[in-house]
């Protein structure tokens, strides 16, 4: 009896070993190899015979991903305590990684839906900002206001039509405003997965353009103490940022503890002026305690992110000239208006595994604090967003081939504004409740398949009782994947909506950071969109490619209209909606490697879209066509502790295919390129170095907010990252 | 290494905060074509900028600006600006 108490209050006393062995097809060991125990978040590297020990227990039926670069990953169901042998074979193409997906924990290749997974050190290159690092994708874009303001764009959608989810945690940012960016930087960030399109069923209401899921780093194997540091510097804003991460783990308990801070002054455009107040800065602080248990894991993540951003080509003129909006010297101090945007993200996780079953049960609360200010002491706007979130997922394995997934998703946000000039957005409070079944079927034969099914029910109710309402949708996903020989190929098809924001509904005044006074209609329907994705992958020892055609059609598009009439001196804006719109376009990645250069690698990737009212014109705000190209050579031998050297090039097309108000961009190409030394004695470091823009090519983004005033974005610019592993 | 790339980090952390509490304000007047007209109305701090800032200024007597004469009067908090105009 009391052996049983025991084991029930100290369950991790009762621990069990397991062993196991990384080897190449010919039965060498691969040291430093990463074994990934899904389940629990953990990390464990193989030593230098390519043994490894997993001293914790961990639940059976978990997934173990092994990977090391230069080979193929693999991932593994453990099942007892034997010891593992796992060997990896050498990779040639990595055309789409083999990745184990935090939303699903299905392999990248066994997905019957568009998922792309990657680690954030393969996209971030030249790049020095997470939404900069995410439109290295294809068919991902960003939107941004300045050098500080950026929003990601998955095929053509943005703001509220693309949900961005913090390990399972769905952010909530007054994300109607065009000026509202991410809110958070790659702070202990280990990977982020792309769902595009709406067939992410499973995060539910608004997510019509695609679902962004950001998962932190992994904590480290037990016993294990690891620190780093990293320090960035950019040359065009005088970029710096510094982070710091510890990582410690016991038998029992996991921690990852991170801080940062980074600022940036006014950037420097091409003719050698400055962009008035286009300086930001930003503070950041995460941890996350991990516990788990032989059928328990508990994971508690807090991050506050505090982010001053200065609001550039401010002007009280009605057409203000480029030198009104410049300025001769570089300042970092805050200046007016700025945006103040604060916000907190809680988020506890418990994993319960039952034999065949397993129940996940996720609470999250996000706080959120946005201020505009255009003169020092008073507000235009400040308003607090508290959203509390719960969600249940039970997930059965009925056969070997069939499983079976149930959940729910319920959130309640109070949307409270303090005291300020402005009310823009109401006091108001929204409920969502949403139920969802998903069966999915894996062949034998390497077939697989997928059925989902969604209800949802969305009550927006103002504090005032002057309004409230109630709407319902069903949506539906399915998706079929069949491998063969080299081949593989994937389809889905999915109906989604979107219901409006409160504040798309009910926003009546000026909205300061952009200029424009927004009236909303309460009479605003639900968006209905459907969408065709396929997708054909066909690799080879040396090449590889994907072309991903889709087709989606949205009914009762909300859009934000100009009318020919200003209030209170500011342009006029309506929220309207156009009858239906149809999006289709065409994503195409190839990988070449060189057989003769092994080391070398090449990508590039196609992105291809456009945008139509029923009517046949243009929608606005609809990305260029775009054409990436990413040349790497990895040193396998270190010579002078050379790691790498790359290219990269971007060719973003005119584009004239615009609505009505508004106008086109030229064609532009930018090319960046860097070199990357790593050091191991004592210390590990690694530094980066590097020029982007390098022809200093002075460009207009299409999706800039700042296009109408005809600033260029960023010219030459020198950046150097340094990574300390202490 | 580890010593130095702390003091490093702590160093950038803290160089870069600035108090300054005060600022130059004007009133912003707009004229019959709908152009701003600015009458500059001197430096305010700490709490004379807030409130200032939140319950407006009193120009006692008109001001001529250009080719145009602001009127004299209660002018409320939104219509005082005191941000950087001058980059």
């Amino acid at each position: 009896m009391s052996k049983t108490i025991f084991s029930l209050l100290f369950p991790l006393y009762l621990m069990s070993q397991t062993d196991g062995l990384v080897t190449d097809s010919n039965l060498r060991p691969i040291p430093n190899a990463d074994v990934l125990i899904v389940s629990t978040s953990t990390l464990v590297k193989t030593a230098d015979d390519g043994t490894f020990i997993i001293e914790h227990d961990i639940p059976s039926n978990t997934i173990l991903y092994i990977s090391k670069e230069g080979y193929k990953s693999k991932t593994i169901t453990y099942s007892s305590q034997e010891k593992l042998t796992i060997m990896l074979s050498k990779l040639h193409v990595n055309i789409n990684e083999v990745e184990v997906s935090s939303i699903n924990y299905k392999l990248s290749s066994n997905q019957t839906i568009n998922i792309q997974s990657k680690k954030l050190s393969q996209l971030n290159g030249s790049s020095y900002n997470l939404v900069e690092s995410l439109s290295n994708l294809s068919g991902v874009e960003q939107r941004s206001t300045g050098n500080g303001i950026r929003k990601v764009v998955v095929r053509g959608l943005s703001g509220m039509r693309v949900v961005t989810l913090l390990n399972g945690t769905r952010i909530e940012n007054q994300q109607w405003g065009s000026d509202h960016g991410i809110g958070f930087t790659d702070l202990g960030i280990g990977k982020v997965e792309m769902v595009k399109g709406p067939s992410s069923i499973i995060f539910g209401a608004d997510a019509l353009g695609g679902a962004i899921y950001f998962s932190d780093e992994a904590f480290v194997a037990p016993q294990q103490l690891k620190t780093h540091l990293i320090t960035q510097f950019e040359s065009a804003s005088m970029l710096f940022n510094n982070q710091i991460g510890l990582k410690w783990s016991t038998n029992t308990l996991k921690t990852n503890t991170y801080i940062e801070y980074g600022s940036a002054a006014d950037y420097i455009l091409p003719d050698a002026t400055y962009l008035f107040n286009s300086r930001y800065s930003n503070f950041g602080l995460k941890t996350a305690i991990g516990y788990s248990a032989k059928n328990w894991v508990l994971n508690a993540k807090y991050q506050y992110s505090q982010n001053m951003m200065g609001i550039p080509a401010h002007s009280h003129d009605a057409e203000p000239t480029l030198n009104q909006l410049t300025s001769n010297s570089q300042k970092r101090n805050p200046t007016r208006p700025t945006q103040f945007n604060t916000l907190h993200v809680l988020n506890v996780d418990n994993h319960f595994y039952f034999g065949k079953s397993n129940l996940k049960v996720m609470l999250g609360n996000s706080i959120n604090r946005l201020e505009e200010f255009e003169a020092w002491t008073v507000p235009e706007i400040d308003v607090y967003l508290n959203t509390t979130q719960l969600n249940l997922i039970y997930s059965r394995a009925i056969t070997q081939s069939l499983s079976w997934k149930v959940g729910t998703q319920s959130s309640y946000q109070v949307n409270d504004n303090q005291q300020a000039r402005t009310q823009l957005v109401p006091n108001a409070n929204t409920t969502d409740v949403g139920l969802y079944s998903l069966l999915e079927y894996v062949s034998p034969n390497q077939l697989s398949s997928q059925l989902a099914l969604r209800g949802d029910n969305r009550r927006i109710a103002l504090k005032d009782d002057t309004f409230s309402k109630d709407y319902n949708a069903l949506s539906l996903s399915l998706g079929v994947a069949k491998q063969w020989e080299n081949h593989h190929l994937r389809m889905s098809f999915s109906t989604a909506f979107r219901t409006p924001h409160f504040y798309e509904l009910l926003a009546d005044g000026v909205h300061h950071a952009t200029r424009r006074y927004e009236v909303g209609d309460p009479q605003l329907k639900t968006e209905k969109g459907n969408q065709l994705d396929l997708i054909y992958e066909w690799t080879s020892n040396h090449l590889g490619f994907n072309i991903n055609p889709f087709y989606q059609q949205i009914s009762d598009f909300i859009t934000l209209t100009p009318k020919d009439s200003a209030i209170k001196n500011v342009p006029l804006y309506h929220y309207e909606q156009l009858e239906q719109v149809t999006l289709k376009g065409i994503e195409l990645n190839l990988h070449y490697h060189p057989h003769f250069v092994h080391q070398l690698h090449i990508d590039h990737s196609i992105s291809i879209i456009e945008g139509k009212t029923q009517q046949g014109d243009f929608l606005a705000l609809m990305p260029p066509n775009k054409f990436q190209s990413n040349l790497k050579y990895i040193f396998d031998k270190p010579h002078l502790n050379l790691d790498n050297i790359f290219v990269e090039h971007a060719f973003y097309m005119a584009q004239d295919k615009v609505a009505v108000n508004e106008s086109p961009s030229d064609p532009y190409g930018l090319l960046h390129a860097g070199i990357t030394f790593s050091f191991s004695r004592k210390t590990k470091f690694n530094i980066t170095g590097g020029v982007k823009n390098i022809m200093n090519k002075s460009y207009v983004p299409h999706l800039s907010s700042l296009k109408s005033y005809d600033i260029p974005h960023l010219g030459r610019s020198y950046f150097v990252k340094l990574i300390t592993n202490l | 290494m580890k010593k130095l790339s702390l003091i490093l980090f702590a160093g950038v952390l803290f160089s870069c905060s600035d108090s300054d509490d005060c600022h130059e304000c004007h009133i912003a007047w707009q004229n019959a074509q709908n152009q701003e007209v600015e009458v500059e109305i001197g430096e305010f701090c700490d709490s004379a900028l807030s409130d200032v800032e939140a319950n407006g200024y009193t120009l006692a007597s008109d001001q001529i600006v250009g080719n145009d004469t602001v009127p004299a009067g209660d002018y409320p908090g939104t219509d005082i600006h005191c941000e950087e105009h001058d980059h």
